[in-house]
């Protein structure tokens, strides 16, 4: 009994610690007014991202975490999920593209400050990049060329407590996807990393 | 300010024509000497977005977010004064001045006319090398004390029943005595970060001016006690910065003149 109660004051506690910004979490979608189907590129933590795939529109939406960072089996994976627009009245396929790197191993969200202003070279042995399609269908692109540029990383605090790393850039690339030549470019991203969307096991 | 200065100017120049046809004319002119008291509400927009936060909370049917800063932006003016007003041309064009204390107040919250919004925002404190810090504001008020001289033109009208309409053109020149900024903080802890959210915001200019007109009706008799009713329409800031929180348009308002003949009448 005094073990269970124990675990519920530490659970109170722990929860009282984490001061949710539920404000913050949630997608603040800017039109670019260039390219109006794509965000416009911003430093504020919007949670948005963008691209054309080929010519269709590829953008975080509202039902899926726009980004995970997600490190396992000393891998690091950049999961973008979203939809890409095909114009059709449903509104388009579920996809993610995933940049997968393994030179670099942050264990908290706080250490991904280190990816501040660098740029990966895509064609790197050491990235991969990988198309998901409705949550099944994986495929992994052949990458012809192209970089995930990190322009800016930024601890965010609120009222005096950090809550959560501002990851914002670019990215386009070129590459063969089932041996068919496909170009996303134009890609911009601005989320947030915090506890909630970072993962280590 | 050359737009103030033409105007300023033009009201001068109409005074003093006046004022020398006056002295040509051998016709008994009235003087009133009165106190005035109104309030003008006044379309503002923000002065600088770039330290506030854009937020999702409009949403519509279909769920889909459209970004949004609902934010409400308010200012108004009220003001109290002294005034003389001198009638010329068979009492029908005065000219009028006097001395003003008005008070203008800007502030900007959250909207939250919509249910599921925060009833806060985020301003953007600070930003050194890697860290950047947000503070969550629910509002913030800036008040401005100013002391002013009015200069109008009125021209009367037709009698309505007890009444007689009258149409009215004015400027207005203003000199800042004091501000003062107010933050309401989401968390009543930060409130030491209070200095350092005026500053970001800042102060308004030391001077400003206002052009306005007004239509109203007077009940009562030059000769006597008497009482107008006026609406200001419309009220044009001519110069910037009026506010460091927000830039006030234009606008209207109410105002409320009571006069009493002054004992010395011009012959």
């Amino acid at each position: 009994m005094k073990k269970y109660i124990l675990l519920l004051a530490t659970a109170s506690l722990m929860m009282m610690g984490c001061k949710k910004e539920t404000e913050l979490k949630k997608s603040v979608f800017i039109s670019d007014p260039e390219s109006p189907d794509l965000p416009i590129y911003s430093e504020w933590g919007y949670n948005t991202f963008g691209a054309y795939y080929e010519r269709a529109p590829f953008v975080s939406n509202n039902s899926d975490i726009p980004v995970k960072v997600i490190v396992t089996n000393n891998l690091t994976s950049f999961v973008f999920a979203g939809s890409k627009d095909d114009g059709s009245y449903s509104g388009g396929d579920k996809l993610s593209i995933t940049f997968q790197i393994s030179n670099f191993l942050p264990q908290e969200y706080q250490q991904l400050m280190t990816l501040n202003d660098s740029t990966l070279d895509l064609k790197n042995p050491a990235y991969k990049v990988f198309i998901t399609t409705n949550n099944s269908v994986k495929d992994t692109a052949t990458i012809l060329s192209g970089s995930l540029y990190f322009k800016r990383l930024q601890n965010l605090i609120v009222d005096t407590k950090q809550i959560e790393v501002i990851m914002s850039g670019y990215f386009e690339f070129k590459a063969l996807i089932k041996n068919n030549p496909v170009s996303i470019s134009e890609g911009r991203f601005d989320v947030g990393i915090g506890s909630d969307n970072f993962y280590v096991y | 300010m050359n737009k103030t200065v033409f105007i300023f100017l033009t009201i001068v120049c109409s005074g003093f024509l006046i004022g020398k046809i006056h002295a040509q004319d051998k016709e008994t002119k009235q003087k009133l000497i009165g106190i005035e008291g109104g309030i003008d509400p006044i379309y503002s927009e923000l002065t600088n977005e770039n330290y506030i936060r854009g937020d999702a909370s409009m949403r519509y049917y279909g769920g889909y977010n459209e970004s949004a800063k609902t934010l409400s932006i308010l200012f108004h003016k009220s003001y109290v004064g002294v005034k003389s007003e001198l009638f010329l041309i068979s009492n029908k064009l005065s000219i009028s001045g006097g001395l003003r204390y008005s008070r203008m107040v800007g502030s900007v919250g959250k909207d939250t006319y919509w249910s599921f919004t925060s009833d806060y925002f985020y301003l953007l404190y600070r930003q050194e090398n890697t860290n950047t810090e947000f503070l969550k504001i629910k509002e913030i008020t800036q008040i401005s004390h100013y002391i002013g001289i009015p200069l109008e033109i009125r021209l009367m009208s037709r009698k309505y029943y007890a009444g007689q309409l009258y149409f009215k053109a004015g400027v207005e020149l203003n000199c800042k005595l004091a501000t003062k900024t107010e933050v309401s903080f989401s968390n009543d802890d930060m409130k030491s970060f209070e200095s350092g959210v005026s500053d970001i915001v800042g102060k308004p200019h030391p001077f400003n001016s206002i052009f306005y007109g007004g239509i109203g009706i007077m009940y009562g008799k030059l000769t006597g006690f008497n009482v107008s009713f006026e609406a200001t329409v419309p009220s044009i800031f001519l110069t910037k910065e009026i506010s460091g929180l927000v830039n006030p348009i234009s606008g209207g308002g109410i105002k409320l003149i009571i006069q009493f003949p002054n004992k010395s009448k011009q012959q």
